[in-house]
C-alpha cells in the first residue's frame, strides 16, 4: 500500500493549512497517517484531516435528537421509536453517543440493514431469478453476522459456482447476471474496483482519459471462461468454467487490437503465472455434454485471491462505506475513480483505505470510526455569513495559490519516477513475455519430439505383436499339416485329401519363414528410435535452459509493486493539487459572496447556497440525506407503530414454535438468537412494502434524488399509508387518540415521528387542528400524522 | 375468429430490473433554485406560454406486416392479395387496407429501409423504444422517458411527462438511469393513472387541511436547512394537488359524443381520442398500443381485421391534430418490434422479419410526404439507405429539437442521449 508521509508532503500541507482553523500541527497529521505509530484513534485522525483542509467555519455538534435519528437511520435503516429517542435524549452519561453507536453496530437491526444494503449494492434490484432472494439474503445476513471481511465476501461472490448447496447464495451475483462475462466484468469493475469500464468494452473511454480497453479486457480475462450450466436431470443452474480461452479485442474507433490479454486487476497486478497442465490434464472434471466442466486452475479463483492486494479495491470499498454514512463518497460518483475525478479529501480516502485493508477489511470498525467523528456529528443547519471572517479572504486565496505552486512542484519528479518504474517494469515484463513466447515454441518442440519417439516405440510394439500372431498361426497350420499328412498317408486313394495336405504343408513352411523374418525385424534395435530419444532429450534440455532464464515471479512482483506504488504516489500528488484548487475555489466563492451581499441580495443568497454545498462536501456541515425508499417505508412503519406490531407477531410465532437454534440456547444467548431470527424474518416481511416504495421513490444506492408528483399522489391517495393511519391495536393513531391532554399528545406524536420533543408553536398548531374535531378526533389525528410523515423533516435524514 | 398466434407474443415478458415499475414517474418542474430564485418560479412560467413539443408513439404489437401497410409489393411472389392505393402524396402508394391513412399521407412520411437484424419479440420491443442494441444486464431509458426528461414544460406543470395508454400488448416505459420521475405513468385500459383518485374517506376539504398542516411543518424545517431537494419535495405535493384539480384530463368520457362516434367506441379508437386529449394538454409523450399483429397464421385475414380497426381512428387523430394546429409540435411515429417475412408460409401466414421493413413518421420536425429508403422488388432486402432502430430513435429526438448527440448528466455520471454510434436520418428532418 502506498503511504504518503514524506517530509516534503508534510511541509506542503503545513503551508496549505497554515491559516485554517482549528489548527492541527501538520507534522502530527503527517504522523497520524503513518505506519501505525500514531496513538490517536481513527476517528480523531479523520477529523484532523477534514478540519485541516477546511475553508471557512465548521458547524457545531448536532443535538442529541438529531443524532439519535441520524445514527439509527444510517446503522439500522429505520428511525428510532419514540421511546428509544426519548431515552437517549434524557440519558445524561457523557459517552452515550459512543455507547449508542456500539449498541447499534452489535444489533440485529444492523444485520438486517446491512443485508438489505449489500443486496441493493450487489444485485441492484434486478428481478429475482435462479437463486431466490431468501437464500441470497440468508447468505448475506450470516456473512454480516460473522463479521466476514469484505475481501472474502467479494472473493466468495466471484468464486462461488452455485453447484455446492452451501455456496448457492453467494453464486447469485453471477447467476443473476446470467453469468454473462461482459455484465460481470462491468459490475465487478464498478462494485469491486470503483471503475465503470463499460465503455471500454468497445473502445478506450471517450471521456475518461485513464480508462483503457485493456483495463476492461484484463478484468474480462478472469471471467470469460465462465458460463451458465444447466443440469439436465436436476435442472439446477450453476456455473461451469473452461480451462482455456484468451481475451482479445479490437477498438471500434481506432482499430487498435490486442491478442491474448493477460488477466489483470484494474490498474493493479497482473496474473503472471498460471499453472500449466499437459493436454487432457487441465480439468478436475472435464466438460462434456451434460457434464459441468471444472478446471484444476480457476481464473475466477485467481481473481478472488488477488482482491486483498488491490489498492483500488480497498479505496473503492472504503469510499462506499463512507458514502453510507455521509450520503456521498469522498470520490463521487462512486463508480468513477480516475484522475479527473479527484477525492474531495485525498489523504482522508488514503487513510480510510489503508486502515480498512490493514484492519482486515472489516466493515464495523470503519462505520464506527465514521460515526464517531465530529464531521458526522455536526448539525445540518447551514452556517450563517456572520460565522465567517471575510476580511482576510484575499490574503487566503493568495496563500493557497502559493501552496498550490509548491505542491505542483512535487508532481514532476513523481511523474518521472513513475515513468522510470514503468520502463523498468516493462523491461522485465517484456522479457518475461518474450520468454513465455519462446517457451511455448519450445514446449511445442518437446511435445513433437515426444510424439515421434512414441510413434517409433509404438511401431516396434506393433511388430512384436505381429510376430506373436504369425507364430501362433504357424503353429496352428503346422499342427494341421501334421494331422493331414497322417490322414493322407492312411487314405492314399483320396486325391483331394492328398492335395490338401500338400497345400497346407507348403503354407506351413511359408509361415515359418515369415515368422522368422518378423522376429528378426522386431528384435533389431532401431537406430531411428535412438535418434528420436536423443531429439527429445535435446528439446527438453533446451526448454529447461530457457525456463531457468525466466525471472522468478517474486522479482516480477517486486518490480510491479514499485510501479504501482509510484502510480499511487503520483495520483496522490495530483489529487493534492486538485484539492488546492477546490480550496481556492471555496475561498474565492466567499470573496464573491461578500461583494454580492452588498449589491444583490438575491444573487448573494444563491451564492451562499453554493458555498454551503461546498462545505457539505468537505464535511464542514452535515449533509441533508434523502431517506432511501426502504428507509422511508420502514421509518413510516416505525413512526405509525406498524413495525412494532409486525415484530411482535414474529416474536410470538418464534416463541410458539421455537426453531432448533433457539431451543439449544439459553438466557441472553437465546435472546440474541431470537432477535437475529426476528430481523431475518423481517427482511422477507418488509419486501412487499419496500417494493411498493421502490417503484415510486427509486431504489439504487447513490441515485439522484427525485421528488415526483406520483410519489406525492401515492403518499396522499394510496391505500398503504392510509391503512397505517387508521387507529388499530397499539398503533400510533390509536395511542394518540387515547391521550386527552394536548401537550402530551403533541409530545408523543413528535417523538414518534420526528424523534424529538415538540416545539411550542407545534402545540398551538395541533390545538387549532383539533378544535371542533371532537366527533372525528381519530380522523383528525390521522391527518396530522400524515402531514408530519409527508413533511420534509421526515423525508430527509438530517 | 381468433387469431392463433404461434409464439404467444402477447405474453412475452422481457427481463428488466424491477426498480422502476410501471406506475412510477410523472412530470414535475425542474427543481427550483434557492432563495429569491424560488419565489419567481410558479406563475411566471405559466404566463410565458411556450410552444411545447410532444411525441405520439403508436406501437403495433406482434410485428405488423410492412407489405400490408407501408411498403406494398402487389403482383409479386411475396405481395399477397392486396392492391396498393394512391395516397394524398403523389407517387407514394400504400396498402389498400389503409384508405383513411392514405388521405393523411401529406402529414406523414415513410421509412422503408429498416434492417434491425432481429426476429425476437422481446428484443424488438426494447430495441425499437430505446434505440439501442439490447445488452444483457443493462437498461436503457424508453423513448418516453427521454422525451419527458427533455420536453417537460418548465414551471408548474403537474401532469405526467410520459404516459403509456396500455391496451393489448405490454410495455412498461422504463426510465432506467433517468430515475422514477420519467418512468411511464400507465393508464391501464385507458383508465386514469393510479392514485389520482382521492380516497373515499378523504374529502377535498380535509385534504386541503392536512396539506396546510404539512406545509407548515415543512416550512418550520426549512428554517433549519433548505436545499434544492427540500424545495423539490415540498413542491411535488403542490403539484399533486394541482393534478387532482385537473384529473378530468384523464377522462376520455369528457370528449364530445360526436368525437366518440368519429373515433369509434372500441379500445383503439378510445385510446386515440384519449391521446388527443392528453396531447392537447401538452403532455410531452403519449404511447398507445395496438395489438396483435403476430400473424403466423392467416396473415391476410388478420391484417384486414386489425388494420380495419387501426385505420380510421389513427387517420382521424392525425387529421384532428393537424386541424387543431397541434401537429406542428407533435411528432408521430408508428412502430412495431419488426416486420413480417415476404415469404408466405404454408398456413397463409408471415413470420418474424427484421431484415427489410418500415416505420411511419410524421408531424413536428419531419419532412411531410417524404419516403426514405427502398427495398427490392419483392421486399426481401433493403436496397437503399439502410437504417435501424438507432437511427429512428435519433430522428425522433432530432425532430422535436433535442440534440440527440448530446448527453445527460445524472448526478455527475454522463450518459449519451442516444446510441453514440448512430445519428438522425437527416434528409427526413424538415
Amino acid at each position: 500500500m502506498a503511504r504518503v508521509a514524506t517530509v516534503a508532503a508534510i511541509v506542503f500541507y503545513a503551508l496549505v493549512t497554515a491559516w485554517c482553523a482549528p489548527m492541527v500541527a501538520d507534522d502530527e497529521v503527517g504522523r497520524a497517517t503513518g505506519n501505525g505509530t500514531s496513538k490517536a484513534a481513527l476517528h480523531e485522525r479523520i477529523d484532523e484531516l477534514i478540519e485541516a483542509a477546511a475553508i471557512g467555519p465548521l458547524t457545531p455538534v448536532c443535538s442529541d435528537a438529531d443524532f439519535v435519528r441520524r445514527v439509527f437511520l444510517d446503522l439500522t435503516g429505520v428511525i428510532p421509536t419514540g421511546g428509544q429517542a426519548r431515552a437517549f435524549v434524557v440519558d445524561s452519561r457523557g459517552d452515550k453517543r459512543q455507547r449508542l453507536i456500539d449498541e447499534l453496530l452489535a444489533s440485529a437491526e444492523f444485520l438486517r440493514h446491512m443485508t438489505a444494503t449489500l443486496d441493493v449494492m450487489l444485485i441492484e434490484r434486478r428481478a429475482d431469478k435462479v437463486v431466490n432472494q431468501a437464500d441470497w439474503e440468508a447468505y448475506l445476513y450470516q456473512s454480516v453476522a460473522d463479521s466476514k471481511p469484505l475481501d472474502r465476501l467479494f472473493g466468495e461472490l466471484i468464486q462461488a459456482d452455485g453447484h455446492d448447496e452451501k455456496q448457492r447464495g453467494a453464486a447469485k451475483f453471477a447467476l443473476n447476471r446470467d453469468a454473462e462475462p461482459n455484465a460481470i466484468t462491468r459490475d465487478l469493475g464498478r462494485l469491486a474496483f470503483g471503475m465503470d469500464l463499460q465503455c471500454c468494452q468497445c473502445h478506450d473511454h471517450p471521456l475518461i482519459n485513464d480508462y483503457y480497453q485493456d483495463d476492461y479486457y484484463g478484468l474480462f480475462a478472469f471471467v470469460q471462461r465462465t458460463s451458465l450450466f444447466t443440469d439436465t436431470k436436476t435442472k439446477l443452474v450453476s456455473l461451469a468454467e473452461k480451462a482455456d480461452g484468451e481475451a482479445s479485442f479490437k477498438s471500434v474507433f481506432t482499430g487498435a487490437s490486442q491478442d491474448k490479454t493477460t488477466p489483470r486487476v484494474p490498474k493493479g497486478a497482473v496474473l503472471f503465472v498460471e499453472p500449466q497442465f499437459t493436454k487432457g490434464q487441465e480439468y478436475a472434471v472435464a466438460p462434456a455434454k451434460d457434464v459441468r466442466g471444472v478446471p484444476k486452475f480457476s481464473r475466477r479463483g485467481a481473481l478472488a485471491e488477488m482482491l486483498p492486494g488491490s489498492e483500488e479495491f480497498a479505496r473503492n470499498m472504503a469510499n462506499r462505506l463512507w458514502a453510507l454514512m455521509f450520503g456521498r463518497g469522498i470520490v463521487h460518483p462512486l463508480d468513477f475513480h480516475y484522475a479527473g475525478n479527484p477525492p474531495a479529501n485525498p489523504r482522508l480516502l488514503t487513510l480510510l483505505a489503508d486502515e480498512f485493508s490493514e484492519g482486515g477489511f472489516q466493515v464495523r470498525p470503519l462505520l464506527r470510526a465514521a460515526a464517531l467523528t465530529r464531521a458526522y456529528q455536526r448539525t445540518c443547519e447551514a452556517p450563517q455569513p456572520e460565522m465567517v471572517n471575510f476580511a482576510d479572504v484575499a490574503a487566503r486565496v493568495e496563500q493557497l495559490e502559493r501552496n498550490k505552486l509548491v505542491k505542483q512542484k512535487t508532481v514532476e519528479p513523481l511523474a518521472e519516477a513513475l515513468a522510470q518504474a514503468k520502463a523498468a517494469f516493462k523491461q522485465v515484463r517484456d522479457e518475461d513475455v518474450r520468454i513465455v513466447a519462446e517457451l511455448s515454441g519450445l514446449e511445442k518442440t518437446v511435445a513433437e519430439a515426444r510424439q515421434s519417439l512414441e510413434k517409433i516405440a509404438a511401431d516396434r510394439r506393433n511388430a512384436a505383436e505381429l510376430v506373436t500372431q504369425i507364430e501362433k498361426e504357424a503353429t496352428a497350420v503346422s499342427v494341421a499339416a501334421g494331422k493331414l499328412s497322417v490322414a493322407a498317408t492312411a487314405l492314399p486313394g483320396e486325391k483331394v485329401l492328398i492335395e490338401a495336405a500338400e497345400k497346407v504343408a507348403a503354407r506351413s513352411a511359408e509361415l515359418t519363414v515369415s515368422a522368422e523374418a518378423a522376429r528378426k525385424t522386431s528384435q533389431q534395435p532401431g537406430r531411428v528410435e535412438a535418434d528420436a530419444a536423443q531429439g527429445l532429450a535435446n528439446a527438453e534440455a533446451a526448454l529447461a535452459a530457457v525456463i531457468a532464464k525466466r525471472p522468478a515471479v517474486e522479482s516480477l512482483r517486486k518490480v510491479e509493486q514499485t510501479q504501482l506504488a509510484a502510480q499511487h504516489r503520483l495520483a496522490e500528488a495530483n489529487y493534492g493539487v486538485a484539492q488546492c484548487d477546490a480550496q481556492i475555489a471555496a475561498a474565492k466563492a466567499l470573496g464573491e459572496y461578500a461583494v454580492l451581499a452588498k449589491s444583490d441580495p438575491i444573487k448573494a443568497a444563491a451564492a451562499w447556497s453554493g458555498i454551503v454545498e461546498k462545505w457539505t462536501i468537505a464535511g464542514q456541515v452535515a449533509a441533508l440525506k434523502p431517506l432511501s425508499a426502504d428507509q422511508f417505508a420502514v421509518s413510516a412503519m416505525q413512526a405509525t407503530g406498524i413495525l412494532r406490531g409486525q415484530v411482535a407477531a414474529v416474536d410470538e410465532k418464534l416463541e410458539k414454535k421455537p426453531p432448533e437454534a433457539m431451543k439449544t440456547a439459553e438466557g441472553a444467548e437465546r435472546q440474541r438468537v431470537k432477535l437475529n431470527l426476528i430481523q431475518m424474518e423481517m427482511l422477507g416481511q418488509l419486501r412487499g412494502t419496500n417494493a411498493e416504495f421502490v417503484r415510486q421513490y427509486g431504489g439504487l444506492l447513490g441515485e439522484e434524488f427525485q421528488a415526483t408528483v406520483n410519489q406525492a399522489l401515492f403518499f396522499g391517495n394510496g391505500a398503504t399509508i392510509d391503512a397505517w393511519l387508521k387507529p388499530a391495536g397499539e398503533n400510533l393513531v390509536a395511542r394518540l387518540w387515547k391521550i386527552e391532554d394536548t401537550r402530551a399528545l403533541v409530545d408523543e406524536m413528535s417523538w414518534a415521528v420526528f424523534s424529538r420533543a415538540a416545539l411550542e408553536n407545534e402545540e398551538t398548531a395541533v390545538n387549532d387542528y383539533l378544535k371542533n374535531r371532537t366527533d372525528d378526533r381519530a380522523v383528525a389525528i390521522g391527518e396530522m400524522v400524515w402531514a408530519l410523515l409527508s413533511s420534509s423533516e421526515f423525508r430527509f435524514n438530517h | 375468429m381468433k387469431c392463433q398466434y404461434a409464439c404467444h407474443s402477447a405474453d412475452h415478458l422481457f427481463s428488466r430490473r424491477s426498480l422502476l415499475g410501471a406506475a412510477a414517474g410523472g412530470a414535475a418542474a425542474v427543481a427550483s433554485g434557492l432563495g429569491g430564485a424560488l419565489a419567481a418560479t410558479p406563475g411566471v412560467a405559466e404566463q410565458i406560454k411556450r410552444k411545447h413539443k410532444r411525441i405520439l408513439n403508436v406501437f403495433m404489437h406482434g410485428g405488423v406486416s410492412q407489405l400490408e401497410t407501408w411498403d406494398p409489393k402487389p403482383n409479386t411472389d411475396t405481395g399477397g392479395p392486396f392492391r396498393a392505393i394512391a395516397t394524398s402524396v403523389p407517387g407514394i402508394h400504400i396498402c389498400e387496407l389503409l384508405p383513411h391513412t392514405a388521405k393523411q399521407m401529406h402529414h406523414l412520411a415513410i421509412v422503408r429501409s429498416l434492417n434491425t437484424k432481429n426476429q425476437d419479440h422481446g428484443k424488438g420491443q426494447i430495441e425499437m423504444v430505446t434505440g439501442r442494441n439490447r445488452m444483457l444486464g443493462t437498461d436503457y431509458p424508453h423513448l418516453g422517458a427521454v422525451a419527458a426528461k427533455t420536453l417537460t414544460p418548465e414551471g408548474r406543470f403537474p401532469l405526467p411527462g410520459h404516459i403509456l395508454i396500455r391496451g393489448g400488448g405490454g410495455g412498461t416505459g422504463q426510465a432506467a438511469y433517468l430515475g422514477p420521475k420519467y418512468a411511464a405513468v400507465v393508464m391501464e385500459d385507458g383508465k386514469p393513472p393510479a392514485y389520482t383518485d382521492r380516497l373515499a374517506s378523504l374529502s377535498a376539504e380535509a385534504d386541503a387541511r392536512r396539506s396546510a398542516f404539512r406545509a407548515a411543518a415543512s416550512d418550520r424545517f426549512a428554517g433549519r436547512r433548505r436545499t434544492a431537494d427540500t424545495d423539490a419535495y415540498t413542491f411535488s405535493y403542490d403539484q399533486a394537488a394541482d393534478l387532482l384539480t385537473q384529473r378530468e384530463v384523464f377522462d376520455v368520457a369528457k370528449e364530445p359524443a360526436k368525437d366518440h362516434d368519429r373515433y369509434g367506441k372500441h379500445e383503439f379508437g378510445q385510446h386515440c381520442l384519449l391521446a388527443r386529449r392528453l396531447l392537447e394538454k401538452d403532455v410531452p409523450f403519449v404511447q398507445i398500443n395496438h395489438s396483435n399483429y403476430d400473424t403466423h397464421f392467416e396473415n391476410f385475414d388478420f391484417h384486414i381485421e386489425q388494420l380495419g380497426e387501426f385505420d380510421l381512428p389513427f387517420a382521424t387523430l392525425v387529421a384532428d391534430l393537424a386541424e387543431r394546429g397541434l401537429l406542428e409540435d407533435t411528432l408521430i411515429c408508428v412502430m412495431s418490434e419488426f416486420g413480417r417475412t415476404p415469404k408466405i408460409n404454408s398456413r397463409y401466414g408471415r413470420d418474424h422479419w427484421g431484415t427489410a421493413w418500415s416505420v411511419l413518421l410524421g408531424g413536428a420536425g419531419i419532412q411531410r410526404g417524404a419516403c426514405i429508403g427502398k427495398t427490392n422488388d419483392n421486399g426481401t432486402a433493403v436496397t437503399e439507405r439502410e437504417v435501424d432502430h438507432g437511427h429512428v430513435f435519433h430522428t425522433l429526438l432530432a425532430g422535436i429539437g433535442v440534440d440527440s448527440k448530446g448527453e445527460f448528466d445524472i448526478g455527475g455520471r454522463k450518459f449519451p442521449v442516444a446510441d453514440p454510434a448512430k445519428g438522425p436520418i437527416k434528409e427526413l428532418l424538415a
